[in-house]
Formats: structure tokens, C-alpha cells, sequence
């Protein structure tokens, strides 16, 4: 490595991890603000809609808000797109920034009231070089995210990151120490697993080979056994529960949205990257070529 | 001497006309689609029923 390769790595991670503490933060915020809304009268709604024509929640509101904030003060964000707002927003004033974000600040959000888990989505895109921060940034495949990932207000709150050609490492939130701590490294999606999760009542929209196929996991052919349904209705939920168990989560697009339902940037692209990042070795071929399945968390289940 | 060949994979994700969903370019910022996501295997059962 050349003096200035080296220098130019080194100015790059920084401006990395400034950007990543930004987020990490923008998840603390959130994570406490939902476990005291019910307390601090944040339940409910806001009063007003999104882009989605969603009914935005207070807590919608405020999680946006305080991703924006987060974003705008790492100095390290050039553009940002949020699902709560129609427009991208643009930070003109930082000329250093060079990343793009997408995120959903609240992903599930209609589950709050109720208790259940929530979660902020995030993709995290390189400017072009020369681009000051445009639509074009954003606008882009998922084969191209620097960083994906997402974090989930359960039980416990989780922190799943990926980067391009990296592993995936899931994170808890030590709330004494208020940090992220390292509790799943190099996570591997299991092999298979005998879960499907999705909302069956759109069957009724679905197209044919979607029926045939989720019929098949519930009346398996003679002797086997069928899928147990496991639905959350919190993408964030069902993804991080197929991530850690195995299965299958769908969201078809259908006869009523034949676009789908689910948001390419801040939602579909930065899981897809996750789910294909969770690498194992799921076979191996001797010179006898055997085929001998060594998936090493679905044979421990099975 | 044995030659062991591995095959390394992570889960897949597919939109619903069964494209890689990473390989998607959104027209908008807000644009739509429709996923499967999730084990290798269980991904492949999906192709096989797009296949019919």
C-alpha cells in the first residue's frame, strides 16, 4: 500500500465510523423513546399521514426526526431518503460527505401501540465520484450498498450490520453500558428450516404459483411434515427470527399491489444484502462426490 | 489426497418475478416490490413453483 492509498484508507474508515456512531445513536434515541412511550403519553397518532398514505404515529415522527438529526450532525451524510418523508433530503453544507443513506426510522410502526417489535431498516450507499449528493445516489442496486443492515426494538434491542463482501455481526444493547455489544458474530442463515411467514390473508390476491407453493409447505406430500407459520407482521421481526431460526418470509406482490408492498431502498434491498451476507458452507463435494449436507446450525436442530 | 470441494452460500432473496432482489434498480426513491427472502433451500422450493 502506497503512502496515499494508506492515507486516503485511513480518512475513509474514519468518515465510516463517524457515520456509524451517527446511527448508533439514532438507534439508542429511538430504542429509548419507544420503551417509555406508553409512559410519556407517545402512543397514538400524530394527526398527520406520510407518503405512504400511512397514518403517521407520534413515535413515526419523532424516530424520523431524530434519524435526520443524527444524520445531519455526523457532517459525514450527503443525502438521506426516509420513508417518512416524500422528498430526499440533502445536506449541502457538509462538502466532505460522501455517503448516501436510505432508512425506515420506525419499520412496523403500526405495531406499536400494542407492544410488539419494531425496527429502523438502513442502507448505506458511496457518492459517485464527483456527485455532490443527488437522487442518482440512492437510486442504485443493492449490489452496490457499502453497508446494510438494521436494528430491532424487541425484548432486547439488536444491532445487525453488514458491509459489501463482509459477514454479518449481530449486536445487544447493553443498556448500562449503553453500547452495542458483540453477541452474535458471523452469523450464518441456517440451511433450511421448516418455517414459513407471511400474510396469508392476501391468499386471496396471490398469484398461482404463490398459492401452489405455500399450499405445498402446509399439505406435504405423503409423510412429511408440515411448515409451522410463524407472522409477526413486523418486517424487521420476521426477517431477524428467519435470520437467527431459518424459513421463509414473503411479502408476494399480489392482484391488489402488483408492485408489492415492501420499500426497495430502506427495506427489501438492505435485508436482501443481510440474508446474502449470512454465508455458511452448506455442502461439501469429496472426490467420491458425495454430497453430504454439513450445514452446521440446521443439522444441530434436526 | 481428497479433494473436498465447498460451497459456501448465504440465504437468497428474490423479488416476485424471481429476480435477485440485490440486483433491483429502483426507479423511484419509493419504489415497490414484492420478496421472498430466506434459507437456501427453502428459496430454491419458491423457483421450482415459478418454474410449473
Amino acid at each position: 500500500m502506497s503512502p496515499t492509498t494508506s492515507i486516503h484508507f485511513t480518512l475513509l474508515t474514519t468518515t465510516y465510523s463517524l457515520l456509524c456512531h451517527a446511527l448508533q445513536f439514532s438507534f439508542k434515541s429511538i430504542a429509548y423513546y419507544i420503551r417509555r412511550a406508553t409512559l410519556i403519553n407517545l402512543t397514538g397518532l400524530a394527526g398527520s399521514s406520510n407518503v405512504t398514505g400511512d397514518d403517521q404515529k407520534k413515535l413515526d415522527v419523532i424516530g424520523n426526526d431524530v434519524f435526520i438529526a443524527a444524520m445531519k450532525s455526523s457532517g459525514k451524510c450527503a443525502v438521506l431518503v426516509s420513508e417518512e418523508e416524500e422528498d430526499l433530503i440533502c445536506f449541502p453544507e457538509h462538502k466532505g460527505a460522501r455517503y448516501a443513506v436510505a432508512c425506515d426510522p420506525i419499520d412496523g410502526s403500526s405495531n406499536l401501540d400494542a407492544g410488539v417489535s419494531v425496527g429502523t431498516i438502513f442502507g448505506i450507499h458511496k457518492l459517485a465520484e464527483g456527485s455532490k449528493g443527488t437522487k442518482e445516489d440512492l437510486l442504485r442496486p443493492g449490489t452496490e450498498l457499502v453497508a446494510a443492515g438494521f436494528t430491532m426494538y424487541g425484548a432486547s434491542t439488536q444491532l445487525v450490520i453488514t458491509m459489501k463482501g463482509g459477514g454479518v455481526n449481530g449486536f445487544t444493547m447493553d443498556n448500562a453500558l449503553g453500547e452495542f455489544i458483540l453477541t452474535h458474530p458471523k452469523m450464518q442463515l441456517p440451511k433450511k428450516r421448516a418455517i414459513y411467514s407471511v400474510n396469508e390473508g392476501n391468499s386471496l390476491y396471490w398469484e398461482d404459483p404463490v398459492k401452489a407453493y405455500f399450499e405445498s409447505l402446509k399439505y406435504p406430500q405423503e409423510g412429511g411434515k408440515p411448515y409451522s407459520a410463524r407472522y409477526i407482521g413486523s418486517m424487521v421481526a420476521d426477517a431477524y427470527r428467519t435470520l437467527l431460526y431459518g424459513g421463509i418470509f414473503a411479502y408476494p406482490a399480489d392482484k391488489k399491489s402488483p408492485k408489492g408492498k415492501l420499500r426497495i431502498l430502506y427495506e427489501c434491498a438492505p435485508m436482501a444484502m443481510v440474508f446474502e451476507n449470512g454465508k455458511s458452507v452448506i455442502y461439501y463435494k469429496s472426490d467420491e462426490s458425495t454430497d453430504i449436507v454439513c450445514s452446521r446450525r440446521s443439522s444441530a436442530h434436526e | 489426497m481428497k479433494v473436498l470441494t465447498l460451497f459456501v452460500a448465504g440465504g437468497q432473496a428474490l423479488t416476485s418475478d424471481m429476480r435477485r432482489m440485490m440486483e433491483v434498480v429502483p426507479e423511484s426513491i419509493h419504489d415497490r416490490s414484492g420478496i421472498f427472502m430466506g434459507s437456501y433451500d427453502e428459496i430454491e422450493k419458491v423457483k421450482s413453483f415459478h418454474k410449473k
